[in-house]
């Protein structure tokens, strides 16, 4: 027991004024009015017995209490300047006795210590009125605040004063607080109810009044906070109820239990024929295994995120949905259903296909080798599109009927009843499509509703076929119910019409050119057969007669020279001389005509051998009328009966354009370049001015005078033939004196494996 | 043939050629007598003895023939083909004489069963040495052979 301090009952009244000393009374309130006017009863009365007043407040109520004090008749200014009544702000004073955030019993020992004193120091007695507490308490350091009420009962065991706290009643709004409001309650030696009671009461009724108060005031703020929830709970609702996508609630066996206006909008049903049937009514019968897999994810607490599947509206038809599906647990952690959000994606799925679909037939239509692979990929296409199951590409037949070309899933009797219709008229330049949402309900012919009806056609469109603005055919397309159509919807159907239309039309123009092709080749065939017989015959029947004239003048020469004088000798020999000179040119423009003609076999061929036997059969090539000099040659690529025939016209060349007296003298050599392989026949000859090289290789074109130089003017020209056919070249180089050299490129042999 | 033939048979159809080859064959001082038909078909006559040429000892077998490719009604080759079915006519021997030296003509010839090839008009030099080259083959049938010489 503390021997200065007595416990003593709180005074009958129940008010602040009566609070003896070594009592600790606490005032709960809820207007500051009402604490203010307690709190100066309690200073009033202190003042007029003749105690110091401490007053441990905010700066609001310290102005409102001492306004009251004076309001009251109370000694305050007096008071005041002997220092009997000392007011603190309750926030300075609360740094004060804290020392790094916490509460510092020592110096609060001093703090309040010295305040006490000073306001006591020669009265009767001292009392304070503190509501630093309060503070702490509303900052939630309640621990704290506890700590303080501890503080202020030791130091007034060993102090002889009187407390007044006070708590406002808003810091006990929740029930949760009623355990710790009981504690501060037990704190204090006296309870003062809030001035919702009046009534004088004993202590122990003061006590439960109080816990009462804070009962009351913890389930108002209840109420209210239910109805801000209900408040935000239809929000909610409202916030579901128009979201675009359809929201389910199911429980765990699946069975619907909430039913959004979206999920109606997708789904067809209302809430009220939906709600409390099992969710598998949405299932599509082959996607059935899905739901038991969703479940069992949700029971094992995890979400089902963006789960691409396709759902049963009410009236059968499919539709593509995006699903979310969470699980939903009670307040104990326990899984007791799922919300699940479903979104419409059948726009972008469909989007997915068409773009597919046309892919596809973009990619069918290049690699197509006849026209039946595109109509096949087309109609492929077009079902994708559509998600209709039947198809048919007419097009326009040579006798202006549109005939079925391609189909899927018609019969033959349907086709033969209905083939021949067409919406648009044939010379149409922009047709557009035409369709029949309903066969039973649009104005048709009674026999083709029939027809079209037994074939089990319920809705049917026609998209015009057409290219360059010609109207070349139409595609189908068949639905087993109603459908509605839309231009939209068609759109795709028209972009696989004219990827179709364009590749007949390519098609056509590839046979067209074929045929065009094959044609010319025939002619050109024909042509080159006319061209070798007519060869075979000059070579036959116009040198006959050349053959004739050198007879004969021969015979003449030989047999009757005695009888002719010089100049008739001359005269017989110049017309044997230009028969043999036409005879020439004969065989060589044969020779021309066979080496652009022939059929080139290109292979390695050993220059080296081929050169040396040429030489070798030529008596012209041997010394002492030539001196020829081969060196070692390389292999060439080429034809070698042409090569033959170019290499040996140049060497005749060489040899032939000597000036008179002279010995040809033949250097020939290979040199191997990037481009491939020369070879080069230099001679000591007359040479020929730059000014005729470009002449050089034409047919007839001869450079030198003909009486000295014999030559028909076709040599090099077979030559350039012969060689370009092999893919080479020829050239000469000469200054027109010191001789010429020609040049040959083929190309190089392959290096041997 | 029992009795070896001296007579050369010429299947020209071109009076030209005809004058030139005999010409050539006087120069080369070979004097054999020389039968002169212009078609294929008289050839096939001649070598049957049959129509005109029924008359053996008026035209006789020859020994050698000198074969023009282009001929009326049948050319050197279809006669050519038709000479090597004949076993009596195994040991004629055939000489192509053609205006042109074109490659496809040797090789049919040679194929058929040419045994030489001569572009016209041949010279004197080149028929003496075809006929001398076949001295041997001829001598077998002894008495110098069927080939008849002009004396210096």
């Amino acid at each position: 027991m503390n021997p200065i301090c007595v416990a003593q009952p709180a005074g009958k009244n129940g008010g602040a004024k009566n609070i003896n000393r070594c009592q600790h009374a606490v005032q709960f309130y809820e207007e500051d009015e009402f604490l203010t006017r307690s709190v100066a009863e309690f200073a009033e009365a202190g003042l007029r017995a003749g105690e110091g007043v401490v007053v441990i407040a905010t700066s609001a109520h310290r102005a409102a209490i001492e306004e009251e004090l004076q309001r009251r008749g109370a000694p305050l200014a007096m008071a005041k300047s002997r220092g009997h009544y000392a007011a603190h702000d309750a926030v300075e004073t609360l740094a004060r006795i804290m020392r790094d955030g916490v509460l510092d019993e020592e110096q609060f020992r001093a703090v309040i210590g010295d305040a006490l004193a000073g306001a006591g120091n020669g009265r009767n007695g001292v009392r304070a009125f503190g509501e630093m507490v309060a503070l702490l308490w509303a900052d939630g350091t309640r621990a704290a605040a506890a700590k303080l009420e501890q503080l202020w009962n030791e130091l007034q065991a060993t102090r002889r004063f009187s407390l007044l706290c006070a708590y406002p009643m808003s810091g006990f709004r929740s029930a949760q607080d009623a355990e710790e409001f009981r504690g501060i309650c037990g704190a204090h030696s006296i309870v003062i109810p809030a001035e919702s009671f009046t009534t004088k009461a004993d202590d122990g009724q003061q006590r439960l009044i109080a816990e009462l108060q804070q009962k009351a005031i913890a389930l108002e703020a209840q109420i209210a906070m239910t109805r801000r929830d209900e408040e935000t709970r239809r929000q909610l609702a409202a916030i579901v109820e128009s979201s675009d996508d359809a929201i389910i609630g199911k429980n765990l066996n699946g069975v619907i239990t909430h039913w959004n206006r979206g999920a109606e909008r997708i789904f067809g049903y209302t809430a009220d024929e939906i709600v409390g049937r099992p969710v598998t009514v949405l299932i599509p019968p082959e996607r059935q295994d899905e739901e038991p897999m969703i479940l069992g994810r949700l029971r094992r607490g995890e979400r089902v995120d963006h789960f691409e599947t396709v759902r049963c509206r009410k009236d059968g038809e499919r539709v593509d949905i995006s699903l979310t599906i969470s699980p939903i647990k009670d307040h104990t952690g326990n899984v007791v259903g799922a919300s699940k959000i479903a979104r419409d994606i059948t726009i972008r799925k469909r989007t997915e296909l068409q773009q597919q679909a046309l892919y596809d037939l973009a990619l069918a239509v290049n690699r197509a080798e006849a026209l039946s692979d595109i109509y096949a990929a087309a109609l492929d296409a077009i079902c994708r599109c559509q998600r209709a199951d039947r198809a048919a590409i007419l097009l326009y037949d040579s006798e202006g009927g549109m005939r079925f070309t391609a189909w899927r899933g018609l019969s033959d009797p349907y086709r033969c009843a209905v083939e021949g219709h067409s919406p648009w008229k044939r010379a149409e330049s922009n047709p557009q499509p035409v369709w029949i949402d309903d066969v039973s309900e649009a104005p048709i012919d009674q026999h083709l509703r029939t027809v079209i009806t037994r074939e089990g056609i319920r809705a049917c469109a026609f998209v015009p076929l057409t290219y360059d603005k010609r109207l070349l055919g139409k595609f189908m397309i068949y639905y087993d119910a109603p459908h509605r159509f839309s231009t939209t919807e068609l759109r795709p159907i028209e972009v696989i019409a004219s990827q179709v239309a364009f590749a007949i039309k390519r098609q056509e123009d590839a046979a067209a050119l074929e045929s065009l092709v094959n044609e010319r080749t025939a002619s050109l065939r024909e042509a080159v057969a006319q061209m070798e017989e007519f060869s075979y015959t000059v070579s036959h029947d116009l040198r006959a007669p050349l053959r004739g004239m050198q007879v004969y003048s021969q015979a003449l020469l030989e047999d009757y020279a005695e009888k002719l004088d010089p100049e008739g000798q001359h005269c017989l020999e110049r017309i044997a001389e230009n028969a043999a000179r036409l005879d020439r040119m004969v065989l060589d423009v044969l020779t021309f005509s066979r080496v652009s003609r022939s059929e080139l076999r290109i292979e390695r061929v050993s220059l080296d051998k081929l050169v040396r036997d040429l030489v070798t059969h030529y008596p012209g090539m041997q010394p002492p009328r030539a001196r020829i000099e081969i060196e070692p040659l390389a292999d060439v690529c080429g034809h070698e009966p042409s090569i033959t025939q170019a290499v040996s016209n140049l060497v005749s060349n060489a040899v032939k354009f000597v000036a008179s007296g002279v010995t040809p003298h033949v250097r020939i050599w290979t040199e191997t370049r990037d481009d491939g392989v020369r070879l080069w026949v230099s001679d000591n000859g007359i040479g020929i001015a730059p000014a005729h090289q470009h002449r050089l290789f034409r047919m007839f074109e001869r450079v030198h005078p003909s009486p000295r130089y014999d030559g028909t003017g076709v040599g090099l020209a077979i030559v350039r033939k012969a060689v370009t056919r092999m893919g080479g070249e020829v050239g000469v180089e000469s200054d027109g004196v010191n001789g010429s050299r020609f040049w040959i490129r083929l190309p190089k042999a392959e290096a041997a494996a | 043939m029992s009795e070896m033939s001296r007579t050369i048979l010429l299947v020209e159809d071109n009076e030209d050629d005809v004058f030139a080859f005999q010409r050539a064959l006087k120069k080369a001082q070979i004097v054999n007598p020389v039968q002169v038909v212009v078609d294929g078909q008289q050839a096939l006559d001649y070598l049957s003895g049959t129509g005109p040429f029924v008359e053996r000892v008026k035209y006789p077998l020859p020994f050698l023939v000198f074969l023009d490719l282009k001929l009326p009604y049948r050319d050197g080759f279809e006669v050519l083909a038709w000479i090597r079915q004949r076993a009596e006519l195994n040991s004629l021997v055939v000489v192509i004489l053609t205006g042109s030296d074109e490659t496809r003509d040797h090789q049919q010839a040679y194929a058929l069963g040419a045994r030489s090839y001569l572009v016209k008009p041949p010279t004197p030099d080149e028929l003496k040495r075809l006929i001398d080259s076949m001295q041997s083959y001829w001598s077998r049938y002894g008495d110098g052979g069927p080939v008849v010489r002009e004396a210096r």
